[in-house]
This record gives C-alpha cells, sequence and structure tokens, in this order.
C-alpha cells in the first residue's frame, strides 16, 4: 500500500488526539499575549518638513537653502555629511597614519635606551656602572630612568586611547594590541616613582638597569608593529566607488536649463531632453542626480513661490526628501564600499579578529549596496526603503495587518514546533512503548513506509497549522491595523539581488522557509524516536537541541566555529535581507561568509541524512 | 506430483528452519512447520518456550535471525506486503489508541487497507460481541473487551490465517465458551486457518486439530489431538483409586490375569464400563477400599507434562 494512504490515516487520527485542543489553546492565548505586547516602532517616513504656516513656498525654499542652518535636513548639513562621506574613503590611503606614528614614538624610545653616548640610558647606565660611587653618575641614571618611565606610560596611553575603529589604519587583533601595550606597561611598572629610586642605592639602580637592558627589546616590538599589515585601499576601487556613487551623485549647482524654458511639468522625458541637448552646453552625463532633483525644486519654486497653500508646501517638502534621501543613498553607498574595500582579502571569520572590525559582517554591507543600487537605478527616493527590511519594524510608515503578522508568527511558529517535535514522538517512540507500533506492524506496509507515512502526517500537520496560524494572525492584524499603506518591500536576496516583491509574498516566501525549520527538527524527533524508544527521552532532547539553536544563534553567531553547526543554516529567511536586519526574536540574523545555496543544501542534506538513518534503524529493530 | 501442488496450495503458512537469536541466547531453534487452510493450529509450551517470539515474527513484529517464513506462498522476508496481507493477528495484549472508541480504533485500521465498508467493521463488530460498547473510549475498556476488539481488528481484512496468542487471556468462562465455538465456526466456515498459543490446554484440546509442543525454543513434537490421545491410551482406558493400588493390582494379575499399571493411586487397565464393575465388585470382596472409579480423561495436561518433563524451571 502506499504510504500516502497511510499517511492520510494518521493525519486523521492526529487531529482527533486530545492534544490538538492544548495546542489550540496555546495558539490563541499566545496570540492574545502577542495582541497586547506588540508595540512596533513605524519606520521613519524621512520627510523633511519645513515651513510653517503663513510662509510662502519661496520662503520654505529659502529655509532649505539656509547656510547657516543647523537643522539636519537643511541642504547645507545634507550636503556635508555627504562630503564626509567621501573624503574619509578619498582621502583614507593618503591620511595621517596611525601606525608609523605609533612606530616613531618607540623608535624614540629604542633611540633613547640603546644610544651609547650622551643622556641616552644605556649610557649613564654603563657610567654608573663604571662608577658606583659617582652620585652624579647616580642621579643621571635615576633621571634616565625616570625618563623612560615617563616615555612608556605615555606610549601605553596613546595605545590605550587613540586606538578605536575609527582611525585603525592596520590589521592588529584585540589580543596583539594587548601584548604591545602589556610591553610597556610593565616597562613603566618596574621603574619605581622618581621619590622612591632615589632611596635606591647604586647596585640595586645598576641591577634594574640591566634588567631592562636585557628584557626589554623594543626593537622586537618594532618589528612585530612593521610586520602587522597596512590596510591600504586599492586606488582603483576607490575611483570606482567614487565615480558610481559620488560624481553621479553630489550637488554640482548644474541645473539643467532646458527645463527652464519647459511649460509642461515638473519632469522631462529623456527624449525631449535630447532633442533639447543642442540648446544647451552640458550634456546629459554632467547632470547628477542631486542637480536634478535641485532643478525640479527651483522650477517648482519658480512657479509656485508665492503660493500659502499647504498642498504646494507638502509637494515642495516632497521635492526636498528626494533630495535628502538621495543624498542618504549615496552616503550608503560609499560607506558599505567603503567597508567592505577595508575588509578585502579577509573572510567574515578571519577579519572579526581584528580592532576595528569586530563583528564586521559583509553580508550587511553587501546588502546595502544592493538595496541602494536598486533604489539609485530605480530613482526611488522616497525614504520608505531606505531601512532594509526588519521583522520588527514595520514595511512601511504605518503598522500592517502584515507587521503583525510576521511578528506574530515567530512566535506562533514556537509553539508549532514544539507541537510538531511532540506529535512525531508520540507517533513513534510513543507507539512503540504504547504498544500500537505492533498492530501497524502487520499491516501491508514496509517499515520504511510506516516511518514515511507518519513522517508525511506530522509534516502536514505543521504545515496545515502554519496556514491556519497565518491567516488568523493575518485577520487578527488586520483587525488592529488595518492593512497598511506600503505595499511592496524591496528584498534583498543573498546578498546579490534587489527586488520589489508584494508584502504578501514575502510573507509566504517566510512560511516556506519557516516549514524547512520545521520538518528539520521533526526529523531529527524522529531519529531520536527510533534510537531512544522512549518518549521523555527523545522529546526532551530534541526540544534542548531547539532551545539551543535559539539560544546559540542569538548569542554566539559570531564565534569561528558557529559556522560548522546545523543552527547557521536553519534559518533560509534571512538570506533574503536579513543580515542588516536587528536581530530577530527566535532566529539568527547575521549571514557571516554564508550563502543561500550552501544552506539549503546543508538542510535538505542533513534532512535526507536523517531519513535514511530513522529508516534502516527503524527497519533493523524489532518492534517489541 | 499433482497431489503435492494441490496440497501445496492449501498451505496457508510454511515455516522453514527459522530461528530467533537475542544476542548468545537462542530463543527460537529451527522451527519447522505448515498450516493449512482451515485448520486450527495450536501451539503449546510453558512461557518462556518461545511462543510469543514466534507468532512475533510470523506477523512482522520481530526480524528472524534466519529461516523462512510463506504466508500464501509469498515470503515474509522478500515480499512483506503481499505476504503480510493474508495475515491478521493479535499478539500479546493487544492495544488501541485509549483516546479513540473501538469502532475509530477499528476505522483506522480499516482505512490502511483498501475497500473496507463501515458495513463491514459492524459485521464485525457484531462477530466479536462488542456492538453494544463499540462506541466507547477504549481507555475504559475491560481486558476482555480489549481481547474481542483484538480479535476483530484481526479479522477485518478478511486474512486467509489469523494468529492469536493467549486469546484466552482476561476472558470468563462465558468468554472461553464464546471464543472456541467462535473460532470453529470461522475455521470451518470461512477455511480461515487459526494458529493460537496458549498454556490453558483446555482449550487447546477442545478447539484445535493440531497441535505443536514446544520447549526452549525448539518443536519437541506435532500431532493431531487423537494421535497425541491414542498414543497415551495404550497406558489403560479405565482407573480404579484406591489406598493399596499395588496390591490391588496383583490381585488383579493373579487372581484375573488383568494386565494393569499402577500410577500414583491409580490403578490403571484397559476395560469396558461393563467389565469395569465387575472388577470393582471383585476388588471388594478382597476388602480393598475403593474410592473412585471411571474412565480415564486424558487431559492434554498429562500428555503434556508427560512430554515436556514436570520439572521445568523459568528461564
Amino acid at each position: 500500500m502506499k504510504s500516502t494512504k497511510l499517511a492520510k490515516s494518521e493525519l486523521v487520527k492526529l487531529f482527533m488526539r486530545p492534544a490538538i485542543y492544548f495546542l489550540t489553546g496555546f495558539l490563541v492565548v499566545a496570540l492574545i499575549l502577542v495582541s497586547i505586547i506588540y508595540n512596533p516602532t513605524p519606520r521613519e517616513n524621512n520627510q523633511v518638513d519645513f515651513g510653517t504656516i503663513n510662509q510662502t513656498v519661496s520662503d520654505v525654499f529659502s529655509v532649505f537653502n539656509d547656510s547657516s542652518s543647523t537643522d539636519k535636513d537643511a541642504k547645507i548639513n545634507i550636503d556635508k555629511n555627504l562630503n564626509e562621506a567621501y573624503n574619509r574613503l578619498n582621502t583614507f590611503n593618503t591620511a595621517s597614519d596611525l601606525r608609523e606614528t605609533i612606530i616613531t614614538k618607540i623608535e624614540k624610545i629604542q633611540t633613547f635606551m640603546t644610544q651609547s653616548s650622551g643622556s641616552g640610558f644605556y649610557n649613564l647606565l654603563i657610567t654608573l656602572a663604571n662608577n658606583p660611587n659617582d652620585e652624579n653618575a647616580r642621579k643621571n641614571f635615576i633621571n634616565a630612568l625616570s625618563v623612560l618611565r615617563e616615555d612608556a606610560l605615555s606610549i601605553f596611553t596613546f595605545l590605550d586611547t587613540e586606538i578605536n575603529s575609527e582611525n585603525i589604519d592596520f590589521y592588529i587583533t584585540q589580543n596583539q594590541l594587548i601584548e604591545i601595550k602589556d610591553f610597556f606597561y610593565k616597562l613603566a611598572t618596574i621603574i619605581a616613582r622618581e621619590a622612591y629610586l632615589q632611596t635606591y642605592q647604586s647596585d640595586e639602580l645598576i641591577n634594574l638597569g640591566n634588567r631592562i637592558s636585557e628584557d626589554y627589546d623594543v626593537s622586537l616590538v618594532i618589528e612585530k608593529l612593521t610586520s602587522y599589515k597596512k590596510i591600504e585601499l586599492n586606488q582603483d576601487s576607490v575611483n570606482q566607488i567614487i565615480n558610481k556613487y559620488y560624481n553621479k551623485i553630489v550637488y554640482t549647482g548644474k541645473l539643467v536649463s532646458s527645463t527652464y524654458d519647459n511649460q509642461s511639468g515638473i519632469n522631462t522625458t529623456n527624449d525631449e531632453k535630447n532633442e533639447n541637448n543642442e540648446n544647451q552646453n552640458e550634456s546629459q552625463e554632467d547632470i547628477t542626480v542631486l542637480d536634478e532633483i535641485y532643478t525640479q525644486a527651483v522650477l517648482f519654486v519658480s512657479k509656485n513661490a508665492d503660493s500659502k497653500e499647504s498642498k504646494d508646501i507638502d509637494d515642495l517638502n516632497l521635492i526636498l526628501t528626494q533630495y535628502k534621501n538621495a543624498s542618504i543613498i549615496s552616503t550608503n553607498l560609499i560607506n558599505a564600499s567603503f567597508a567592505i574595500e577595508k575588509a578585502k582579502g579577509y573572510s567574515d571569520k578571519e577579519i572579526n579578529n581584528y580592532i576595528g572590525f569586530s563583528g564586521f559582517n559583509s553580508g550587511t554591507y553587501k546588502e546595502q549596496i544592493q538595496l541602494n543600487e536598486y533604489l539609485l537605478n530605480n530613482k526611488i527616493f522616497d525614504g520608505k526603503y531606505l531601512n532594509n527590511f526588519n521583522i520588527n519594524s514595520t514595511i512601511g510608515t504605518e503598522v500592517s495587518a502584515y507587521d503583525f503578522a510576521f511578528f506574530a508568527m515567530q512566535i506562533l511558529s514556537f509553539v508549532i514546533t514544539i507541537f510538531a517535535i511532540f506529535f512525531t514522538v508520540s507517533s513513534i517512540a510513543g507507539e512503540q512503548a504504547g504498544g500500537t507500533m505492533k498492530m501497524l506492524a502487520m499491516r501491508p506496509y514496509t517499515k520504511t513506509k510506516i516511518i514515511t507515512g507518519k513522517l508525511l502526517s506530522c509534516i502536514c500537520f505543521s504545515l496545515m497549522f502554519v496556514v491556519i496560524a497565518s491567516i488568523t494572525s493575518f485577520v487578527v492584524g488586520f483587525s488592529l491595523f488595518g492593512l497598511g499603506s506600503e505595499g511592496n518591500i524591496v528584498v534583498v536576496f543573498n546578498s546579490s539581488f534587489a527586488f520589489e516583491l508584494p508584502a504578501i509574498l514575502v510573507f509566504i516566501i517566510y512560511l516556506i522557509m519557516l516549514m524547512f525549520n520545521i520538518i528539520f527538527y521533526i526529523m531529527v524527533s524522529a531519529l531520536l524516536s527510533v534510537i531512544l524508544r522512549s518518549t521523555a527521552f527523545a522529546t526532551f532532547i530534541t526540544f534542548i537541541i531547539y532551545l539551543a539553536g535559539i539560544i546559540i544563534n542569538a548569542v554566539w553567531a559570531n564565534t569561528t566555529w558557529y559556522v560548522f553547526l546545523p543552527f547557521a543554516h536553519l534559518d533560509l529567511f534571512k538570506y533574503f535581507g536579513g543580515a542588516s536586519s536587528s536581530p530577530q526574536l527566535f532566529g539568527i540574523n547575521t549571514i557571516l561568509d554564508g550563502n543561500f545555496l550552501v544552506s539549503l543544501i546543508v538542510i535538505i542534506g542533513l534532512i535526507l541524512i536523517m531519513d535514511v538513518a530513522t529508516k534502516v534503524i527503524f527497519k533493523k529493530r524489532d518492534i517489541s | 506430483m499433482e497431489q503435492q501442488k494441490s496440497r501445496d496450495e492449501t498451505i496457508v503458512l510454511k515455516v522453514k528452519n527459522l530461528t530467533k537469536k537475542y544476542g548468545e541466547r537462542v530463543a527460537v531453534n529451527n522451527l519447522n512447520f505448515d498450516i493449512k487452510k482451515g485448520e486450527i493450529f495450536g501451539f503449546l509450551g510453558a512461557n518462556g518456550a518461545g511462543k510469543s517470539t514466534t507468532m512475533k515474527m510470523l506477523s512482522g513484529i520481530a526480524n528472524p535471525t534466519s529461516g523462512e517464513i510463506f504466508i500464501c506462498g509469498k515470503s515474509l522476508t522478500k515480499n512483506f506486503e503481499k505476504a503480510i496481507i493474508n495475515l491478521g493477528g493479535m499478539v500479546e495484549t493487544p492495544q488501541f489508541y485509549p483516546y479513540l472508541t473501538g469502532f475509530q480504533n477499528l476505522k483506522y485500521f480499516a482505512s490502511l487497507y483498501s475497500n473496507i465498508s463501515k458495513q463491514k467493521i459492524m459485521d464485525i463488530v457484531a462477530l466479536v460481541g462488542l456492538s453494544v460498547r463499540i462506541n466507547e473510549k477504549v481507555k475504559n475498556y475491560s481486558l476482555g473487551m480489549k481481547q474481542r476488539l483484538g480479535i476483530a481488528q484481526a479479522l477485518l481484512h478478511n486474512p486467509k490465517i489469523l494468529i492469536l496468542d493467549e486469546p484466552t487471556n482476561g476472558l470468563d468462562a462465558n468468554g472461553i465458551r464464546e471464543i472456541k465455538s467462535f473460532l470453529k465456526k470461522i475455521a470451518r466456515q470461512r477455511g480461515t486457518a487459526i494458529m493460537i498459543s496458549s498454556h490453558i490446554l483446555a482449550i487447546m484440546e477442545d478447539v484445535c486439530d493440531r497441535v505443536c509442543i514446544i520447549d526452549k525454543g525448539r518443536i519437541v513434537e506435532t500431532k493431531t489431538i487423537s494421535e497425541i490421545k491414542r498414543r497415551y491410551t495404550s497406558n489403560g482406558t479405565h482407573y480404579i483409586k484406591t489406598n493399596a493400588p499395588n496390591y490391588a493390582g496383583m490381585i488383579l494379575e493373579k487372581q484375573f490375569a488383568i494386565k494393569c499399571k499402577i500410577s500414583g493411586d491409580k490403578v490403571l487397565l484397559t476395560t469396558n464400563e461393563k467389565d469395569l464393575a465387575r472388577i470393582i465388585i471383585k476388588l471388594t470382596s478382597f476388602k480393598i477400599p475403593i474410592f473412585g472409579a471411571g474412565e480415564i480423561n486424558y487431559s492434554l495436561e498429562d500428555i503434556y507434562l508427560n512430554v515436556v518433563g514436570v520439572d521445568n524451571e523459568i528461564k
């Protein structure tokens, strides 16, 4: 007989279990709790909003253009932010050299310590050694010691305070830095304060001096520092970045003159612009994005300068918002590319060891780039898409049923998974212990088909409950919040492709990826059931593994051994734009050197292996 | 040749060199037997002799270590589904889903086959005598009711052979009587072969056509009931119970030239009822006290203990 026939009978039997009422009850309670605690921060709409009552359109424009303004939305500050990002990128290679600075400081100490003439430390030590009773020699040496102490301390302080993630320009790990800091700290502390030094006898001073000379070889430190590779940006890449993300966007003041003459509307089509090319000096390439937007604003103002209508003021603000957002997009692109350039040649795991790169996640930056390039290429300059899709905030600027459904499903899926585990274990280990499995053994189904049938029924059951829970969540969300205004989400897939999808499709993708997760745990519980044969043990251990997965994902996602665990691959939805979101409730969000295809293969592979193992073990062992 | 072939077609279960080892311990050792269509075959043995283990292997619950099982000619190992569909079984205490009613349990099992209608299920429920309480949850069933339900689930798909392990377990005297006539009925009317195991010999005696005695995993002998009884009746047909059996026996042999055997406090002899009366009068005249006399009722118990031995330790 076909295992689907058995699966159907098992499914019917499953729904007759009293535990189903518990499951429904739990879900209802969970949904109620979620409704109570759900309080998302709606997306910022990032709108520029200049203009008080009684101002004309041209007044508002002046406020925007006010070059002494401190308002973050004023043009002067928008342009400043963009230019700062540009400068950081452009001048990185030629900026002052932190590593050289440190080496120079240390070289000074080295010189001081090893100088065998004049007031060098070593010289004064020799002098004292030869004339231990010479009071002058003693005083001079004490002086030298104090100077050395000061210098060492100052280097230590410099290393301690001046190296941070912003200005680091060479690759050094935390441990390596500590080693060097330690060196100078120890050097400073073995030398007592001057007042105390004065009490030292000459021989004590000589001993101290010798110890210092022997144990503190500064040249080794310099060697180490020199060996640490400098962070250098490939100038070609930098130029590319500047070309793509700055030159084409930045405000240059060139206004599209043809649009001055144009009577018809704000936006001119490309065709019209090309026709007018002969009338202009500049070619199309010279007009940057910000130039274009600014021109629109100018044109609008020229038509409606004296209007005090709120609609006109709103329209102007809309254009100014576009200006601001286009600039932010450019900044984001520059910053993300900058970060990736600095980490070039290293995997995420490797680079995380270095100062200035801890928590570095190339997936996040790549997603940023894909997202912002998409917005740029499609001229989407309203603020709603500026931050990547994030399950803990909202899709649009208002809370919608989709947002609620996403959030609710995270909690409900936890409940559903627990019950899926429970039902799988019951259906295998439970029936074995309870003796009903032997009643199944006599039916015309091979042992393999028995397992297949049971697994299919558990998977079907989970799917049904996922669908029911989703629809219910959506309905509840709809009654609480309505549909909201935004329909589409820009999804970045695998940190490589950005595209717009309707929210409902993204939700369905989320549910499909959720099913992979649930099926994985069903397989784990089935395998443990046939091995352990005890309902209690199999449920307990699978539950522990599930919990461990959640906790490890939340806490240790950045460690080196994390990627070898299957947990690293269980949340497939993170590849749909998850890297740059803040951590989800019950899932990981960091794609660390990750790839959708790899994770998919790992999960499917593990599921298949567990499937085969379960069936083999079940077949070999007697049922009772 | 033809005779052989037709004989083979009526063989519903064929067991060849069936062995089951648990590690070093051999639980079932090289069993060989056949069961014919419509035959009621008894499996007789002490606890731990290997009865349940054998039946588990026949029903697909346990895997044989070696040997072969053929059900209606199909090998259980090579053609499991086609073989097992001819078999219905109840091995050890039948277990059901306690949260379902008796009917729902049967419906579930029926759904694993094709075309078992609700009417058919109800017919079988009537057959086992559970019609009144079939719609109650199984967790409220007594052991006897579960036994009946167990037989019902074994019959759902009209198997050619029924394997029943201790089917009278938990039944009262009435129930046992019902089961006996029930089994005979389905064997004769439907031609269903039945293999039952029990250690209650009274039932086996009444119901089985052939009995196989199994001890320490081996078959000791397989004979029809009449064959077994015939062998032992050579001891005598009647008995006389007295407190001086040896004296009585001597008198009978010397004075009346009647051959007899002594068994405990009984004198066993071959005779008929009329002659027995005369013998009793004669013995009484010799002042031999007689406490009882009559036809020897050879129970399977006597035979079994004789064959297997009284000294039977639990292993």
